[in-house]
């Protein structure tokens, strides 16, 4: 398992308002100088993290993968990764550091935006680390799949906790619920190979009208 | 020339507190508290939430729209009769989820619309709900989830509230709850979001 940390400089703004409501609209002067001061703040935080492991796939068939860590219980995700013979299994964390930023803030509106931020730089995270991937192994990767997405029910979380180890990252979960703290935090897995993959997880998706869908 | 009371309901809209402050002892001297709250505060909120559902306004202006008529209701008198006072709502995020954001936006609208709440926070045990319940004598409960693997437990969270309390009524939310959902688990209503949480609570309680 490698692992690394991640900086923060590169949160996008409009992804934060996107996260905050702001669809067809932006936040008036007084919620924009909050925001821009939340997001200063964040830039200089530290402790987001990431860890990824590659793996053979061991078996498969049309409803899942095998791996040597479980079997990946998703039709959707077999069929994603039919041409693939390997398996990242990934791992980020925005850290504690976000959590105490939302749990601390004075008032609702901050402990939101701060809330908002922490989503942001989580899912900026695993774009990082996707990337890193992609320059250390030289093979392109299908979109991130997540145990809870799509047809892959939460308990799936078990899979990718044993091939990786949440605590070097500062992550634990929760037994029954396989809820991770920090809050901020999302597994995933992703198949190698060569050539074109499938890049957006949302195509998967039922929730149709999730505010979060990607074109 | 603009009533006071259009002047109070401007202030409110356009998340004035200065305004809002100057203005509040003039209402409340001018105009029946039940008056302020059915044609001042309550058409504004109703307001802000739709324009929130309609993505054209964020999360932190309906915040702010909020906390000012929270201090409206703390300048009102605790004796005055206001629409939803004396109904009691207990709230919590199920245990084994710590997500919480949803249900303080829920929190904070129960308040702004004048309900009651104790908020029992994050990962609240089965007991907890159903203690808090019975010591409050709530109307209602509601229940959060981010997490499909909560369900069970929030199955159980209804299923002993209605045994020990007849008569209460439960609400449950969050990301992946449907309507199907709420139903398989014997919930009385389910909410989306913002925009329906008051007309669904208002239904339960009729
Ligand atoms: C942002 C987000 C994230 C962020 C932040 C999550 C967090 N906990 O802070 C990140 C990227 C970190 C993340 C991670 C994960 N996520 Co996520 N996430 C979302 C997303 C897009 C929005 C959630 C959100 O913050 N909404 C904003 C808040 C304010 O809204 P809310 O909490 O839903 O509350 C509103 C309503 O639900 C309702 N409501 C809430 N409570 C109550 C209570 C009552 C009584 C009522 C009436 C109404 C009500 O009113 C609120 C205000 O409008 C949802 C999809 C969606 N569209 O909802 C998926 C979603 C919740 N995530 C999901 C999953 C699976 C995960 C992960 C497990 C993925 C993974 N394997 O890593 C992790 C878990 C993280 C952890 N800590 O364990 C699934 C859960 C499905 C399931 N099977 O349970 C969802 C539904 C996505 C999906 N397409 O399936 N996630």
């Amino acid at each position: 398992m490698k692992h690394m940390e991640i900086p923060a400089e590169t949160i996008d703004p409009q992804m934060v308002l996107r996260n905050l409501g702001y669809g067809n609209s932006s936040p008036s002067p007084e919620v924009s100088d909050l925001i821009d001061n939340s997001l200063q703040k964040a830039r200089g935080i530290r402790g987001i993290k990431g860890a990824y492991t590659v793996k053979s796939i061991t078996g498969r068939s049309d409803s899942g993968l095998q791996t040597e860590f479980g079997w990946i219980d998703s039709p959707r995700f077999a069929a994603i990764s039919k041409d693939a013979s390997e398996l990242v299994f990934g791992l980020v964390t925005a850290g504690e550091a976000v959590d105490e930023k939302v749990n601390q803030s004075a008032n609702m509106i901050e402990a939101c935006i701060w809330d908002a931020l922490g989503t942001v730089i989580s899912e900026q995270a695993v774009d990082r680390l996707l990337t890193v991937i992609t320059s250390e192994t030289g093979e392109e990767l299908s979109m991130p799949f997540s145990p809870g997405y799509c047809d892959w029910e939460l308990p799936g979380q078990r899979v990718v906790f044993n091939a990786l180890n949440p605590s070097v990252l500062g992550v634990s979960y929760f037994k029954d619920s396989f809820m991770m703290t920090p809050q901020k935090s999302v597994s995933f897995v992703a198949c190698m190979g060569k050539g074109d993959m499938d890049k957006n997880p949302c195509r998967y998706c039922n929730m149709k009208k999730c505010f979060m869908r990607r074109k | 020339m603009q009533s006071v009371l259009s002047k109070f309901k401007e202030a409110i809209d356009s998340r004035n507190r200065a305004a809002l402050t100057e203005m509040l002892p003039l209402v409340m001297e001018e105009n029946d508290l039940g008056e302020i709250f059915s044609h001042g505060v309550y058409p504004v909120l109703n307001n802000a939430r739709e324009e929130f559902q309609n993505r054209r306004l964020g999360i932190p202006e309906l915040l702010l729209s909020l906390d000012l008529v929270s201090t409206v209701l703390k300048a009102v008198s605790k004796d005055v009769e206001i629409p939803k006072r004396n109904r009691h709502i207990v709230l919590g995020v199920i245990e084994g989820d710590t997500h919480d954001m949803g249900k303080n936006i829920i929190r904070d609208l129960y308040r702004g619309y004048g309900f009651e709440v104790t908020d029992l926070g994050k990962n609240v045990r089965v007991s907890q709900f159903v203690d808090a319940a019975v010591s409050v004598n709530a109307d209602i409960v509601g229940i959060s989830t981010m997490m499909s693997t909560t369900l069970d437990r929030l199955g159980e969270v209804i299923q002993l509230l209605k045994e020990k309390i007849p008569g209460v009524k439960v609400i449950v939310g969050g990301a992946f709850i449907n309507q199907k959902i709420a139903d398989g688990l014997k919930a009385d209503a389910y909410a989306e979001d913002a925009a329906t949480l008051i007309e669904t609570t208002d239904g339960l309680l009729a």
